[in-house]
């Protein structure tokens, strides 16, 4: 049952290695090794990867698992603009809340459908009317039975424009009507099919007693304190400190493990590291890339580290990338987006500032998915080509004051950037170096996120790097690079491509998943040839967890924290005199 | 009158006592030698070569001219490209680095990613971009003295100006600029600073300059105030009145170099507060716009490295830069105070 087959592959393979390994340093007649020696990362610890060990065994229930995070939310109420995104929606997803279907980490890497809260589901030949069957005997933690008229007051929150749900509105903005025709049956139909509407609809509401969504929607009390059918229930929350679960032993499903559940919130990063060290997190996550490398060093005062934890490197489903202002008329130029992106030294930047850590991709599709096509090929650092590159969009250097100008306007233009952004600033400046010695001159702006994002959404900049992420290897591009969406959508570099607009239309409304790999393979092609953004890389999690806990893996869906169990501490050895 | 700072005859006894004090003395000598590091900033780090003669072609002083066909180079592709026997020859600067150079083009030759520590090439080691310590403390020395001369000239102006005409004239003209002095001082200038750099997007040090030149101007009003209240009752200003000067030679004869003295030990404590600020709001990333050099800049990068992996180097030279800056002001206001003070013997 709990096969992960992509992981569990993972996993035999550091089990190996580190088998391996033991076998080669521990000849019969070599002497043996001294205790530190002992405690030498091995290939597996070094790669991130979970021993063998950390799946196996009997669980036994009992205990607490203490997890680091950055950021403190706005709120726990996950239907809300503000409280949507963000670390804790991770750690309320299928602890607290549970949506009708979730995603099956065991068929990593396409996580498909697997139902929760739904029992089954019929979806009509035409795609266009989804009908749900809901699990009976289901209670949330208030003791109220979950029924259709749950996720119809669910629907009704969202779908009311005068609450703060546009995020989750925009997933239903074809929704013909919905309706709860008996307890236990609720029925969508769609004004037009979408492919991923149905995916959408069951994975992305979490389910919330209708008693609780009454009132102003802003000051609801489940917004600090959530109340959800999931296998661990809220318990406290004491601002900038903690957050506390507990397991729900009402619940409808196997019982958690776990007693209980402890988020603390640590933002600052050194403080987290130090406590860290002195063992305070069972699960330590958001690990720097700098520290992440420290402790690997052949260094005593690493011991910790290598004693104590087993790390976990997962490559999410997340891109970076910086983003050209189609609406700047020097970014117009497609010759001009692939000299910037030619002066770009990744390999420098891989080495300096991502430490080898971050996978270089090309493709807004997950790595790991059909979508993406191998056969697209980095554009290489050649500083000389990118040179003459500019010059064949017509930027030359006619005033002789080193930039580069075309018809009287220097090559010169502002790099928005988050202050908060480690490796930005760590990159805008070889960035500017870089483009200088080519004739271009770059400013750097300053942006808090908040005003930052506003930039973005009004097109107000030259240069912008954001983030995309989704938890879904199942995506919809729609959204960011469709010519429609310049305007109020997510396409903020203004991108417009008659092509791609086609692609995207036509991938909506293809239902067989090989036929739209096809046509994202397409996208994917498109919008690096039109260097849309200089597609940077794929960003891991560096997470630690202490070497007790078991049953823990990584998957696009974070941890399956129903799995998890502690093993007993080692009663202490009485020390020989 | 004993405090004419500007009179020909007391200048020489406030030196004669200033140099009595040999902690003083030495502070004013580490100032000079931070004005000459900051003034030649460019001959002490840069990524340009002094001079050079390479390829048959000779620059002077490219480290501050910055020819357009070395725009490429560095003193160490310059280095390279170096040709003895041709009768090539290079001036380097002390430290062969820029403060902007990142990765110094040597990252290939390095293991592991910057920070990188104390070592040949660079004596304090580098920032986390690879950019030189060195480099980056002197340049940065720029910003530092700058703000602390530009704000506190500026404050000293404002207060002097009103505290003279509010001294001198009295009356309503002292009720209102009084009563702005103290609503000024309510005034938390850091959380003023930090909401003012919130807002403009200046991407210069003037926003700093101006705001504490705009809220820190009321010690030295009220000093002067205070100054010329006492003053105007004296024989000399009385006297000079019964001749017929007017109030503007009054003003600007007698009362301003009286007034001087406790001005300038104020302005010297000033001017410490003043780099103090600049470096905290360079620390909160709210200072010199980057990727410009400051010191707060390089301390606030020293947060990152404080334990795995640690890098004293980007805590311990900034703060001894910062210290030792605001130390010797301080030593040298204490000190000017002193020689000020009639009290004290000659």
């Amino acid at each position: 049952m709990r096969s992960h087959p992509t992981v569990a592959a993972l996993a035999v393979v550091a089990a190996l290695a580190a088998g391996g390994g033991c076998k080669d340093k521990k000849p019969a007649l070599a002497p043996a090794p001294e205790p530190q020696k002992a405690l030498r990362p091995t290939e597996a610890w070094l790669r991130g990867e979970l021993p063998r060990e950390a799946n196996e065994g009997v669980p036994v229930p009992g205990g607490t698992l203490t997890v680091r995070v950055q950021t403190e939310p706005t709120g726990l109420n996950r239907l809300h603009d503000q409280m949507i995104e963000g670390t804790m929606a991770k750690y309320t997803t299928g602890t607290v809340y549970e949506t009708l279907a979730e995603l099956d980490r065991s068929t990593h890497p396409r996580y498909e459908l697997k139902p929760l809260l739904a029992e089954s589901w019929d979806l009509s030949g035409d795609h266009l009317t989804h009908t749900v069957h809901l699990r009976h005997g289901v209670k949330f933690h208030d003791g109220e039975a979950f029924t259709s008229a749950d996720v119809k007051a669910v629907l009704d929150v969202v779908m009311n424009p005068k609450n703060l749900t546009t995020s989750l509105r925009s997933y239903f903005l074809d929704l013909e009507k919905y309706e709860a025709p008996d307890p236990f049956t609720v029925v969508l139909h769609w004004k037009k099919p979408y492919f991923l509407s149905f995916r959408n609809f069951v994975t992305a509401l979490p389910m919330m007693p209708a008693s609780a969504l009454k009132g102003d929607f802003n000051t609801l009390p489940i917004n600090r304190a959530p109340i959800g059918t999931g296998p661990f229930k809220f318990v406290n929350w004491e601002a900038n400190k903690a957050i506390v679960f507990a397991r729900n032993d009402d619940y409808w499903g196997p019982k958690a493990f776990l007693d209980g559940l402890v988020v603390r919130i640590v933002k600052d990063h050194t403080v987290a590291t130090q406590m860290w060290e002195r063992g305070e997190f069972d699960l330590m996550t958001v690990i720097q890339p700098g520290v992440w490398r420290a402790i690997e060093a052949a260094d005593p005062k690493n011991d910790w580290a290598i004693a104590g934890y087993n790390r976990i490197y997962f490559p999410e489903n997340i891109y970076s990338w910086i983003g050209w202002n189609e609406e700047r008329p020097m970014f117009k130029d497609r010759r001009v987006r692939t000299a910037l992106a030619m002066l770009f030294p990744y390999e420098q930047v891989a080495k300096n500032i991502d430490m080898n850590l971050e996978l270089p991709t090309t493709c807004p599709y997950y790595r790991e998915s059909a979508s993406c096509d191998p056969a697209v090929a980095r554009l290489p650092y050649d500083p000389p080509a990118a040179r003459r590159l500019l010059a064949e969009a017509g930027w030359k250097d006619s005033n002789g004051d080193g930039v580069l100008d075309k018809d009287g306007v220097p090559f010169k233009f502002v790099f928005l950037v988050n202050p908060h952004s480690v490796k930005m600033a760590k990159l805008v400046p070889l960035l500017q170096e870089e483009y200088r010695k080519a004739g271009v001159e770059l400013d750097i702006e300053k942006a808090e996120t908040a005003v930052y994002m506003e930039r973005m959404r009004s097109h107000d900049f030259d240069v912008a790097t954001l983030l995309w992420s989704s938890q879904d290897p199942q995506q919809d591009q729609f959204q960011v690079f469709h010519s429609s969406q310049a305007a109020g959508g997510s396409n903020y570099v203004s991108y417009k491509s008659e092509e791609v607009d086609r692609l995207l239309e036509q991938i909506r409304v293809e239902f067989e998943a090989d036929a739209r790999a096809q046509l994202e393979r397409r996208v994917h092609r498109l919008v690096y040839q039109d260097q849309v953004y200089d597609f940077m890389t794929n960003r891991p999690s560096l997470d630690a967890v202490k070497k007790r806990v078991r049953g823990l893996s990584p998957s696009l869906a974070w941890y399956d924290l129903r799995k998890v169990w502690l093993a007993p501490e080692p009663a202490p050895v009485p020390a020989p005199q | 009158m004993t405090g004419a700072f500007l009179a020909p005859s007391s200048r020489g006894r406030v030196w004669r006592r200033f140099r009595k004090r040999w902690l003083s003395l030495g502070a004013l000598g580490l100032l000079g030698l931070l004005f000459a590091a900051a003034a030649l900033a460019d001959e002490l780090a840069s990524d340009k070569p002094i001079a050079a003669r390479v390829g048959g072609h000779t620059w002077w002083l490219p480290n501050l001219t910055r020819p357009l066909e070395l725009r490429a180079d560095t003193v160490q592709t310059l280095r390279a490209r170096l040709n003895r026997d041709q009768g090539d020859w290079m001036v380097e600067p002390l430290v062969p680095f820029g403060p902007y150079q990142t990765y110094s083009g040597q990252s290939a030759e390095r293991p592991s990613a910057p920070p990188w520590g104390p070592d040949s090439d660079h004596p304090l080691g580098t920032d986390e971009v690879g950019r030189d310590v060195f480099a980056r403390l002197v340049h940065g020395a720029r910003a530092s003295l700058t703000v602390g001369f530009v704000a506190v000239g500026l404050y000293v102006l404002i207060g002097l100006l009103l505290g003279l005409l509010a001294g001198y004239y009295g009356g309503v003209l002292d009720a209102v600029v009084s009563r702005v002095t103290e609503i000024t001082m309510t005034f938390p200038t850091m959380f003023f600073i930090l909401a003012v750099m919130g807002l403009v997007h200046v991407k210069t040090l003037v926003p700093i300059m101006l705001v504490i030149g705009l809220t820190r101007w009321t010690d030295v009003c009220r000093l002067v105030r205070a100054e010329v209240l006492r003053l105007k009752t004296l024989e000399f200003v009385q006297a000079s009145r019964a001749i017929g000067a007017s109030d503007l030679r009054i003003l600007a004869r007698h009362l301003v170099p009286n007034a001087m003295g406790p001005v300038l030990v104020a302005a010297t404590f000033g001017i410490a507060g003043a780099i103090l600020i600049e470096s905290s709001l360079s620390f909160l990333g709210f200072g010199v716009p980057p990727p410009a050099p400051s010191w707060g800049e390089l301390l606030s990068q020293a947060n990152r490295y404080l334990t795995h992996p640690g890098a004293w180097w980007l805590t311990v030279y900034p703060g001894l830069a910062i210290f030792a800056t605001v130390t010797a002001f301080n030593l040298v206001g204490e000190g000017l105070r002193d020689a000020l003070d009639p009290r004290q013997g000659a």
